[in-house]
């Protein structure tokens, strides 16, 4: 088993590589799973957005408010001071979803509104034109506005505020439902294990392509190559000792993957669905030992291989919804990564998230994974073809 | 100025424990090939790279052009010129370009270094390959190419590292021809090999290295003068008796006989026309013999006297 | 000797086929792979309120004031745009219809002097169709109340609810970019820090202990740091026409602004290129293993890409709030930022304070580099 052995040792020199990408694989993982996102359920449930509040008013009537906001939205209470505020920062958070609205209640508001003066008093930041700042505006402004009107009415202070509070309650419940059809739904719940496994394609791609391709480049070197073909080891014994290596590295690799993910995953409420996610996980691996064979046909120069890799695996990510979902893309863009094998895999991620044990096992399922596997081949064959066309050159 | 271009004085230099050169002095002379032979391993390459201040060393003194020698000399490494023994080259850059490139870190005048690169091309055969990239060179025009960089400036002192590793017995040829006809233009020259045949043909004196040690110096003859040793001959023959043998051993100047598988080997420590002494007495005792072969001392045999090993153990 | 040199590295490094695909046609690709991928969210924000298509359905007769509400919000004016598009259907099962065809995103549905909402899904849309009917709801209440208990003041209250006069006021930066750009800021900081692989191959033909080219050029006479500061400017030079195609292509043919002047730009960038060279001289100074200097600015450059909002947009944000310190020291987020601020904010005093750090960056690459280099010894090549 000497080229067994020999396609294995080869491995020692990207011990490095796979522990890069597998820690950016890692922490990325930790951090796309804290960030919460409520998307897809059966019973319908508002949308709770974060909500930063600097308050430098403070006095009973922004407390209502905050406490009215506080009943329905995530709110995270800035303390600072006139002289601390930095509008910059909080419009920085808000861009970057850190928040999804903020306001600044000025200083006198509560004589603002008292005096009638209160038109546009109250700064707040949102993403231009969104919803979610319609939405809380909307709910700030109604809030204030019945505040306002019970107090013009001849109502106290006091009086207006607890009327209006209990009033936002009572009006608040609203009967909404959910219209329920039987298509599985695109979205994926990034609280899913789902969404590690499809942000996993990236990296397990990319170690997968980087070192098997490496590797075969070390075999192909002219010298070892021409030293391995005189020695007495058929043409098939070599080959075969050749492709066991090649797999058992792939599954070794896979297989970290898929542990990190289950990991992860483990209190997520479709962690029962693990083996269907580990069976699509493992036709992954048969795409990436297939465009690591095409790369590592095309030139067997580190540095190329990991352009290539990049290249390829980076921008087949990008399209087929790893780190930007596929919602947000055109239909162009969505029906042109059709052709690309990652968005099966994708796909088949959200297919097993929205289906339970007995009804995943369908037609669909089989077909996202024999997708991947017939890409796995066309890479290989095309990979043949170049090899053999450089071989009819070199002579 | 002295007559000595380089002066090596007890260079020691350690890699951790292992000894690589060890008390090592020489000194090479104006105008002269010193040949510096040894097997793999002994040391030729880091005395070099010590003389040349590429690595430091722990003791020992170096002195070039009656100057000691630093990374720092810029006005010694002016005047070396060196052919290391990997091809040392720029793979991007076709051949004018890369003789051209290193001849102007030594030549500033543009138009005194145009005229120097194309001697350097000239006189390495590599005229009709200036455009050609290195890779679609052969091996023997590689290592012109490899000369052709480290000589183009016209140096005064020209170090060859094992130039003609791997190289076709043509290009030998034409290597050492070119290294001839530059030590007769005026360069000093070291030449580091462990080809014998070589320092023996170009080298005006040798010395010879193992592990990190001079062992022997000398101009080939004097080398081999220094054996006991000053002449084999070879005869096959069927069989022979302890008699023949013993008068066999009697001739003069015999300093052995030894007799083994159909070859008598006579080991001769000096003396004239020992074969045909040889062959007179066979004719006398009408003794039949086949294929006779006279064979003079080799630095091989030097070495294998001195160190008990062949020269390309 | 130092225009030779200079010269002679730009010849050499553009006949490197691997580097010029690398820096040249990586970035585009992946560019044009953005573009392709979230074009439409620079273009078309995703979270921008888009008029909502909703279904009125009057099950058991038409209430007529909520109707006039969302007929009001289906008009544009000059307080809002129009938020909703109205259709009336005559049953459910139309509507219901309608809603599976994705022809509408909700159903208002009239019965038992209610409002029902039907959606397909959680979330925005969902829940300002919700908002508009607690709204409704609210003022319907706050009718009843001072109906019942102040009657006298129904006109004050009608006033009150025509005044539409807005608590709230925006504060607007009045940047024109998208948050999306910021996965194109990342782009160029990467494709910058790439340049790192520049100089380690520049540095391999300049060191003993890298090459047999690098041995022959430390025998020359001559200061090596003069050739390596030609290599450095050589390799600037070149990742900088590199980058300037990038966002040449990404401006003019892809049609998305940068939100600052493509001069400053091309300028900031310039300065990263820089920096990614000076990161490759130490890393070449430093490490004399091929592998090593092939995967250590690999390594280096996709770490600080990935922190700086390259996979994941808005993780540089995380890292500021919990820890700015690791900002303040990753180049790429360094870089990113200063385009941000510019783009957003103008130059603001963070804007140079980010230009200052990457000027720092490169000195103490550079000086430590130089501090390596000089006078370096080999006790083994």
């Amino acid at each position: 088993m000497t080229v067994f052995k020999a396609t294995l040792l080869s491995l020692r020199s990207f011990s490095q590589t796979i522990i890069i990408y597998f820690l950016v694989f890692a922490i990325f993982a930790v951090v796309r799973a804290k960030v919460s996102s409520n998307s897809s359920a059966d019973i319908y449930k508002d949308t709770s957005l974060d909500v930063a509040v600097v308050d430098l008013d403070k006095s009973d009537i922004s407390e209502a408010l905050i406490s009215y906001l506080d009943s329905s939205q995530k709110i995270t209470k800035l303390n600072l001071t006139s002289e601390e505020l930095d509008y910059q920062a909080i419009n920085d958070n808000v861009r970057f979803e850190i928040y999804d609205y903020a306001i600044v209640i000025p200083k006198d508001f509560k004589n603002l509104l008292l005096s009638g003066d209160y038109e546009d008093s109250i700064q707040y930041l949102a993403s231009a034109n969104s919803a979610s700042g319609y939405l809380i505006s909307q709910k700030i402004n109604t809030f204030l506005s019945d505040i306002k009107t019970y107090l013009d009415c001849g109502y106290s202070e006091e009086e207006s505020i607890n009327i209006s509070l209990e009033q936002v309650e009572k009006t608040d419940i609203v009967e909404t439902k959910i219209y329920s059809n039987n298509d599985y739904k695109s979205t994926t719940n990034s609280a899913s294990i789902s969404s590690s496994f499809i942000f996993s394609a990236y990296s397990c791609l990319m170690i997968l392509t980087v070192c098997i391709a490496s590797v075969l480049g070390f075999l192909k070197d002219k010298d070892s190559k021409d030293r391995i073909n005189i020695s007495g080891k058929s043409f098939a014994s070599r080959n075969k000792e050749l492709i066991l290596a090649v797999l058992l590295i792939g599954f070794v690799l896979t297989t970290c993957f898929f542990i990190y993910s289950a990991i992860l995953g483990r209190n997520q409420p479709d962690f029962h669905m693990l083996f269907f996610y580990g069976i699509n996980e493992f036709f992954l691996m048969f795409l990436g030992i297939g465009i690591a064979y095409f790369i590592c046909s095309i030139t067997s120069n580190t540095n190329l291989i990991n352009m290539l890799s990049n290249m390829i695996v980076l921008s087949m990510s990008f399209l087929c919804g790893v780190f930007v979902p596929s919602e947000f893309m055109s239909a162009t863009v969505v029906k042109f990564s059709q052709l690309l094998p990652v968005y099966w895999f994708v796909d088949c991620c959200k297919y097993i998230e929205h289906h339970s044990v007995s009804n995943v096992f369908s037609s669909h399922f089989i077909e996202c994974l024999l997708i991947q596997l017939v890409y796995a081949i066309i890479f290989f064959v095309a990979g043949i073809i170049i090899n053999k066309k450089r071989e009819q050159y070199a002579y | 100025m002295s007559d000595s271009i380089v002066k090596v004085n007890n260079l020691v230099k350690r890699y951790k424990e292992k000894i690589a050169v060890d008390n090592f002095s020489f000194e090479l002379k104006q105008g002269e090939i010193l040949g510096l032979l040894g097997p793999n391993g002994s040391g030729k390459t880091t005395t070099i790279n010590c003389i040349l201040s590429l690595l430091s060393f722990d003791k020992g003194e170096i002195i070039i052009f009656d100057k000691a020698m630093s990374p720092k000399a810029y006005d010694i490494k002016s005047k070396i010129g060196v052919v290391p023994q990997n091809v040392a080259i720029m793979n991007t850059l076709n051949v004018y370009e890369n003789v051209d490139f290193f001849c102007g870190l030594y030549i500033k005048d543009k138009s005194k270094r145009r005229r120097y690169v194309e001697e350097a091309l000239e006189f390495t055969g590599l005229s009709d390959y200036k455009k050609y990239k290195p890779k679609k060179l052969s091996g023997g025009l590689l290592r012109r190419l490899n000369i052709a960089c480290g000589i183009a400036h016209k140096p005064s002192l020209i170090i060859f590292d094992e130039p003609t590793v791997a190289v076709d017995p043509q290009s030998r040829n034409a290597i050492l021809e070119g290294i001839k006809e530059m030590n007769r233009q005026g360069a000093s020259i070291i030449y580091t090999s462990h080809y014998m045949e070589e320092v023996e043909e170009i080298c005006s004196r040798i010395i010879i290295m193992d592990h990190g040690k001079k062992v022997a110096e000398g101009t080939s003859n004097d080398l081999k003068n220094s054996l006991k040793i000053r002449e084999s001959i070879c005869i096959g023959m069927p069989a022979i008796n302890e008699d023949i043998l013993k008068d066999i051993k009697g001739i003069n100047h015999v300093y052995d006989a030894k007799y083994n598988e159909g070859e008598l080997v006579i080991s001769l420590d000096g003396g004239e026309h020992n074969l045909v002494h040889v062959l007179e007495y066979f004719s006398e005792k009408n003794i039949p013999f086949g294929h006779v072969q006279t064979k003079l001392p080799t630095l091989n045999d030097v070495f294998l006297e001195i160190t008990g090993k062949e020269l390309r153990d | 000797m130092f225009l030779r040199i200079f010269f002679y590295k730009i010849k050499q490094l553009i006949r490197m086929r691997w580097l010029v695909g690398w820096n040249f046609l990586f970035p585009l690709v992946l560019a044009s792979a953005f573009y392709l991928g979230f074009g439409n969210m620079i273009k078309d924000d995703p979270n921008r309120l888009d008029t909502i298509e909703v279904a009125y359905v009057a099950g058991d007769g038409i209430n007529s004031n909520f109707l006039s509400v969302i007929e009001e919000l289906s008009k544009e004016t000059k307080d809002h745009g129009k938020i909703l598009e109205v259709t009336s259907f005559d049953s459910l099962e139309a509507a219901s219809d309608a809603l599976n065809k994705k022809d509408i995103e909700g159903i208002y549905y009239q019965h038992d002097d209610n409002i029902e909402i039907i959606v397909t899904e959680n979330g925005l849309i969902s829940t300002s169709l919700s908002q508009i009917v607690k709204s409704y709801q609210n003022y319907q209440a706050s009718f009843e109340k001072i109906l019942s208990e102040k009657p006298e003041e129904i006109d004050t209250l009608i006033a009150s609810i025509n005044s539409n006069m807005s608590f709230l006021k925006k504060y607007d930066f009045k940047s024109g970019v998208s948050q999306y750009m910021q996965f194109f800021y990342a782009l160029l900081a990467m494709s910058s820090l790439f340049s790192s692989w520049v100089s380690t191959a520049m540095m391999t033909s300049l060191c003993a202990n890298l090459s047999e080219c690098g041995k022959r050029f430390e025998l020359a006479p001559g200061h090596k740091l003069k050739a390596i500061f030609a290599g450095i400017l050589a390799g600037t030079l070149l990742q900088t026409l590199s980058n300037t195609v990038v966002i040449c292509y990404v401006e003019y043919c892809l049609g998305l602004h940068w939100g600052s002047p493509i001069y400053m730009v091309i300028a900031i960038t310039s300065l990263a290129s820089a920096l990614g060279i000076s990161v490759g001289t130490l890393i070449g100074s430093i490490f004399k293993n091929e592998l090593a200097l092939s995967m250590v600015p690999l390594a280096f450059t996709m770490t600080c890409s990935f922190f700086s909002g390259l996979m994941m947009g808005g993780i540089q944000q995380i890292i500021q709030n919990f820890c700015p310190i690791l900002n303040k020291i990753n180049p790429a987020t360094v870089f990113t930022d200063s385009l941000y601020q510019l783009a957003c904010y103008g130059k603001t005093s963070a804007y140079y304070q980010d230009l200052g750090i990457m000027v720092l960056m490169i000195a103490i690459c550079l000086i430590i580099s130089v501090l390596i280099l000089r006078r370096r010894n080999y006790d083994s090549i």
